[in-house]
């Protein structure tokens, strides 16, 4: 249950209200960083721009004679939007495009902007065409949250009719500095837990890493500051993550924009950023929070949470958001951690603040998110129902189906299409279909099948549940000779029925290497089952870790409602509670040192520091010392739980400390998770990567093994062909092997044979002498 | 002079004959003359009664010619409305009004109790109406513009042909030389009734109304708008429905989240209303699932609309409409105050409706200044449901920056007859 209480809601600070004034005054500029323009200043508000990229890269690629291309860009909602936006787009085009019937349409949230031709003079020179459009957009065509450019082009080459979508020739590239300037004035912000986390991150969308100019993207400047005591138990280190994870769920927030820090920063940070504040009731006494929280706060009974926002500076300035998750002790601290961890329990939220004397509950409809679909699922039962695809040469739809992540195929699955198409299709024209971007079949469409034809298309196993998850359908349809200024979609049609079926067969996500690291974690889609073992004494990167290990998790899962992992901490003789570990799986961070203090002395792990050895670590067994190996290693190795059957673990970290960069390659960096595999694995600073798997026999020792792969000198690549010599030399000498055990076998069945006949001989002539 | 003028105005009104089987008792009555246009009891006389009800629930009409001595008697304060020209009863009825002590106000071709055989209307295209200190841009047409020597001028008219005066009083004598059809002139008209009733305190200020909220709406904005409210601890209210969805509407929100999104509204300070067609098992469904609905918005009374059929609620929220033609579009007419509905039900004005463009923000905020410098006024800002959240902030902001104060609408002591004092 929840009391709520009575309280003015908003309450400026007072104590440091002066020193903040004249600050602000001072930094104000620097905390929209992104803005690039101020258009016009009408007494308090300004009417500023900023600068939203198109794409991320150098160039974006339209291509075909009739081709299509949308971006999609989110605008935050705290601003408001203003005159004087516009849509800047730098074109290139090919120079052999016809200006008279060539023409590029654009539309922002479908409503059209301009349309423009392409190619001109200077194409019939042969030159490239470049062209800057600047189209203004009114205020009103934008939209809350995502918004919508599309760009549409026929690029026609000759005056023939057309009908080839892979024409080289018909190209337009936009250039960078393509972009949406948005023209906006700043409002006042007010509390609004409920929209939490995106009320907290979206001024990140301002300023995108990926859109940064190069000299800053390596570091960006925080917008969201998570500070905790410097002592922070578990439950405090739980409520990091859980928040993390939730921030994480925005997909545009990258941990970099996440900065943790101790309590005692927020007088310094509060009117720079925003921020989550979070402790038990003892750890806010000395903060500078508004009156009414800080009466509030140290109201609190043991049990109880708390969760309140307040809004910090002046607003015609800079104003910064805070958050405090607070509990009268570590188990109502719990609960509202919890309750910022549930969608649906922030979205009840009562009053502000909210004091929370029970933790919220995951609802039966919340539980069946986690569940996979099961059995024959028909294709009218997903949203959207059944698929038409219309349209000349490529187009796709997509529809969404319940395989959470936790979850992946295995055999027998199928899907059935029972499918009907235009009958006059090219012979080149196909549907394919594919489930969480793995390709499960194709189908040519032909006359034969134009008709109500049913198509089975076996699934494969090993598809990974995902969050979302979804089924696509893409045709190419080709109808010969069409003269692409006159669009004949509706001669190129494809239909899959409702009745069509999708016959998922399951199974828990098996984890038996490390190329599934980034699993351990997602056994449920709620993180219930994730836990993050921790050292209790406080270093420096662990918070840092949680949190990007937070941000990793909830965005993998960022549609889901409740995101509930746990944190546990160990150190010397003191190993994690069995409470929270529990029969959950997940990641044991520290340095090879301090794993076995996590796992136990009696779990000999292939790699682990060696007791009373300084400086020495055991790799299956064989001291070798660490000071051999480079600093900057990290390494991980992949165990079974020994406090629950079936759980599993992965030790992660550095030689002698967290390794954090490493570790954060090893969990989040594709370059580096896709060459995962093996029972351990070890990653430099270069992202070399050298992987081994203790289950089989191997012909190198471990040591032997890391220390090839890290020689110095050894580029990436290098190692990379070393590991492609050795898998082919693998192939090469199986591939010999069968052929010396088949060829033995057969000598041996020949001599066997041939021993048979000469017995028959034998006995044959015996039994004539007996005659 | 003062005894002279009344008795002429009293020979104006001739036979009187009741009009209904309840008698005028303690209350006001309005006599009106024989109307020579098809609609203008609906496009004149309405107007009026419904401004009437700001200060009581049921006032009674009658044509002139249908007046008695008794309903003179009874009644409690008089109005003479002259639509078509001046209004006459019999000459006992007329006596009886020139020697009453009883409040008496002239309206129209009776402003000014017909002194002078020929009084003409001089209609006023442009006129700019000076009232307590306000200025407005009205088209008066009729217009009288005579009063009494010596009379106090409530309110004036610069025309082409100079000032003339609109409103004056003379004791407990009113003139009022146009037809109050429609706002601004009935709201001036409105607080004149002010010192006619002898009503010394009113309150009023803004208030703000979100319109039609269904499950074709959007969750989020309600919710954004309840925090925003919350935060400047403004009550607002809520009026919704889950029947009667637009056409247009592609994707409906699930019943839960809907009722959540109520719920989560109510918890922020927002009062829930019921719109369309309500029965009581409505009130009950939804107080089952936890929301409590405390009035209802009315739109469409119908004709004639004078008064609103028995009510389960206290409050209703709606403009005053009626219809010009029977069965045809209904008109509203706006209030700018609290009115006092027949079945003690109290009727909270949506009169200012807010809009998608910056214009109709510069309008809303118009139309609140105008009405601020009125004693009582009330604004009831519309805030439509499918506003996007920053029009509505826009909106809301504008509204609030008018120079209105925000109340909370269902703590609004009504202008009632007892709390007033007869000069």
């Amino acid at each position: 249950m929840v009391r709520p209480v009575k309280t003015k809601l908003y309450l400026p600070i007072t104590r440091f209200s002066h020193r903040l004034a004249i600050a602000l005054l001072a930094v104000a500029p620097l905390l929209h960083g992104v803005e690039d323009a101020v258009l016009s200043q009408n007494g308090n508000s300004a009417t500023l721009q900023y600068t939203a990229p198109l794409f991320a890269g150098s160039h974006a690629r339209l291509e075909g004679p009739l081709t299509q291309k949308e971006f999609s860009i989110r605008l935050p909602e705290h601003l408001r939007w203003e005159a004087g936006s516009e849509l800047v787009i730098h074109l290139r085009t090919s120079p052999l495009l016809l200006g008279d019937i060539s023409t590029l349409s654009i539309s922002l949230n479908d409503r059209e902007l301009s349309s423009v031709r392409l190619g001109d003079k200077a194409s019939e020179r042969g030159e490239q065409s470049k062209k800057t459009l600047v189209i203004p957009i009114d205020a009103t065509f934008f939209l809350p949250g995502w918004n919508k450019v599309t760009l549409s082009c026929l690029m026609q080459t000759t005056g023939v009719p057309c009908r080839d979508v892979d024409n080289p020739a018909a190209w337009m590239e936009l250039d960078p500095g393509s972009a949406l300037k948005v023209a906006y004035s700043k409002q006042s912000l007010f509390p609004e837990i409920q929209r939490f986390p995106e009320e907290i991150t979206e001024s990140q969308l301002m300023s995108l890493p990926e859109f940064r100019p190069v000299p800053t993207k390596k570091n960006p400047e925080a917008v969201v500051s998570i500070l905790l005591p410097w002592d922070a138990g578990e439950s405090e280190l739980r409520t990091l993550l859980i928040c993390s994870a939730k921030l994480g769920q925005t997909g545009y927030i990258s941990p970099d924009s996440i900065s943790t820090g101790d309590l005692n920063d927020f007088e310094s940070l509060s009117w720079k950023k925003s921020g989550i504040l979070i402790g038990t009731k003892a750890a806010f006494q000395d903060l500078p929070l508004p009156k009414e929280f800080q009466k509030n706060l140290s109201q609190l009974k043991d049990g109880e949470g708390y969760i309140g926002e307040f809004i910090a500076g002046n607003p015609q300035t800079s104003q910064g958001r805070w958050i405090i998750v607070a509990g009268g002790d570590p188990s109502g601290l719990e609960k509202a951690a919890l309750t910022m961890g549930s969608a649906s329990a922030l979205r009840g939220v009562p009053s502000n603040p909210w004091i929370i004397s029970t933790a919220p509950k995951v609802s039966p409809i919340e539980e069946k998110m986690t569940e996979p679909s099961v059995g024959a699922v028909t294709i009218e039962s997903l949203a959207g129902g059944a698929v038409t695809l219309n349209g000349l040469f490529r187009s796709n739809q997509s529809r969404a189906l319940t395989l959470p992540p936790g979850w992946e195929t295995k055999s027998g699955g199928v899907l059935e299409l029972d499918l009907s198409h235009a009958a006059d299709l090219e012979r080149t024209s196909a549907l394919q279909s594919t489930l969480n971007g793995v390709v499960l079949g194709s189908v040519a469409l032909t006359p034969e099948n134009a008709i109500s034809a049913i198509q089975r298309i076996a699934i494969p196993a090993g598809i990974l549940g995902r969050d979302p998850s979804g089924i696509t359908f893409s045709s190419y349809m080709d109808i010969g000779a069409v003269d692409c200024s006159h669009r004949h979609d509706e001669r190129a049609w494809l239909h899959i029925s409702g009745k069509s079926n999708l016959s998922l067969n399951v199974q828990p996500v098996q984890i038996n290497d490390l190329s599934r690291l980034g699993e351990l974690c997602l056994r449920d889609a709620f993180l219930r089952d994730a836990v993050i073992v921790v050292p209790e004494v406080p270093e420096a990167g662990r918070n840092d870790l949680l949190k990007t290990i937070g941000v990793f998790l909830g965005g993998k899962i960022p549609s889901m409602p409740v995101l509930w992992p746990q944190v546990a901490t160990y150190a010397p003789g003191v190993p994690p509670s069995p409470e929270r570990i529990g029969k959950r799986s997940g990641l044991i961070l520290g340095s090879a040192f301090q794993w076995p203090d996590a796992l136990g002395k009696k779990l000999h792990l292939v790699i682990e520091g060696m007791e009373g050895k300084s400086g020495m670590i055991s790799l299956r067994g064989e001291p070798i010392s660490s000071q051999d190996f480079d600093p900057s290693l990290s390494l991980a190795q992949l165990v079974p739980s020994p406090w629950s059957k079936g759980g599993v673990f992965a030790t992660i970290g550095g030689l002698n400390g967290y390794g954090v960069e490493g570790t954060t390659a090893l969990l989040t960096d594709p370059e580096v998770t896709d060459r995962l595999n093996g029972s351990v694995v070890a990653v430099d600073d270069q992202k070399r990567v050298v992987t081994y798997d203790v289950r089989f026999i191997q012909e190198v020792s471990l040591s032997q093994q890391l220390h090839e792969g890290f020689a110095g000198g050894a580029s990436r690549s290098e190692l990379e062909n070393k590991k492609q010599d050795k898998i082919e030399a693998g192939l090469f000498s199986h591939f010999i092997n069968k052929w010396i055990i088949g060829g033995t076998l057969a000598i041996l069945a020949i001599l066997f044979l041939m021993q048979r006949h000469a017995a028959r001989r034998r006995k044959k002539e015996a039994d004539g002498r007996e005659l | 002079m003062r005894n002279a003028f009344l008795l002429f105005a009293a020979t104006m009104l001739c036979h009187a004959v009741s009009m209904s089987d309840s008698s005028p008792e303690k209350t006001t009555l309005l006599i009106y003359d024989t109307l020579a246009k098809p609609f203008s009891a609906v496009n004149e006389i309405e107007p009026i009664l419904i401004a009437l009800t700001r200060f009581e629930g049921r006032v009674y009409k009658k044509e002139a010619a249908h007046v008695t001595q008794a309903d003179i008697e009874k009644a409690y304060r008089i109005i003479l409305v002259g639509v078509s020209g001046i209004p006459k009863s019999e000459p006992s009825c007329q006596r009886l009004i020139e020697k009453t002590d009883k409040p008496v106000m002239g309206v129209g071709h009776a402003a000014n109790f017909g002194q002078g055989s020929d009084i003409k209307s001089i209609p006023a295209d442009k006129a700019v109406v000076q009232y307590r200190n306000s200025k407005w841009t009205v088209r008066l047409d009729p217009f009288f513009p005579q009063a009494p020597k010596g009379a106090q001028v409530l309110a004036e008219a610069g025309t082409g042909s100079g000032k003339k005066i609109l409103a004056w009083r003379d004791r407990n004598r009113f003139g009022f030389g146009a037809l109050p059809d429609n706002p601004p002139l009935s709201m001036i008209f409105s607080d004149i009734l002010l010192d006619f009733f002898g009503v010394k305190a009113t309150a009023g200020g803004l208030f703000f109304v979100l319109e039609d909220y269904h499950p074709g709406s959007d969750p989020s904005t309600l919710r954004r708008l309840s925090d925003y409210f919350a935060f400047q601890q403004t009550p607002f209210i809520v009026t919704t429905q889950m029947r009667d969805v637009p056409a247009d509407v592609t994707q409906l929100m699930l019943r839960d989240t809907f009722l959540d999104s109520l719920r989560y509204a109510q918890m922020h300070g927002a009062k829930i209303f019921l719109r369309g067609d309500i029965g009581s098992q409505d009130v009950e469904n939804y107080k089952i699932d936890g929301i409590e609905v405390l009035g209802a918005e009315v739109r469409n009374v119908g004709w004639p609309a004078p008064f609103l059929e028995p009510s389960a609620f206290h409050f209703v929220l709606g403009s005053w409409s009626y219809q010009p033609i029977p069965g045809g579009e209904n008109t509203t007419f706006r209030s700018h105050s609290l009115l006092n509905l027949s079945n003690d039900a109290v009727l909270l004005p949506l009169n200012v409706p807010g809009g998608m463009d910056g214009e109709a923000d510069e309008y809303v905020q118009k139309t609140i200044r105008e009405m601020a410098s009125l004693r009582g006024s009330m604004a009831g800002v519309v805030i439509p449901a499918w506003l996007p959240f920053q029009k509505m902030r826009d909106l809301i902001d504008g509204a609030r920056s008018a120079g209105m104060k925000v109340i909370d609408p269902l703590n609004t002591p009504s202008t009632s007859p007892e709390k007033e004092t007869n000069p």
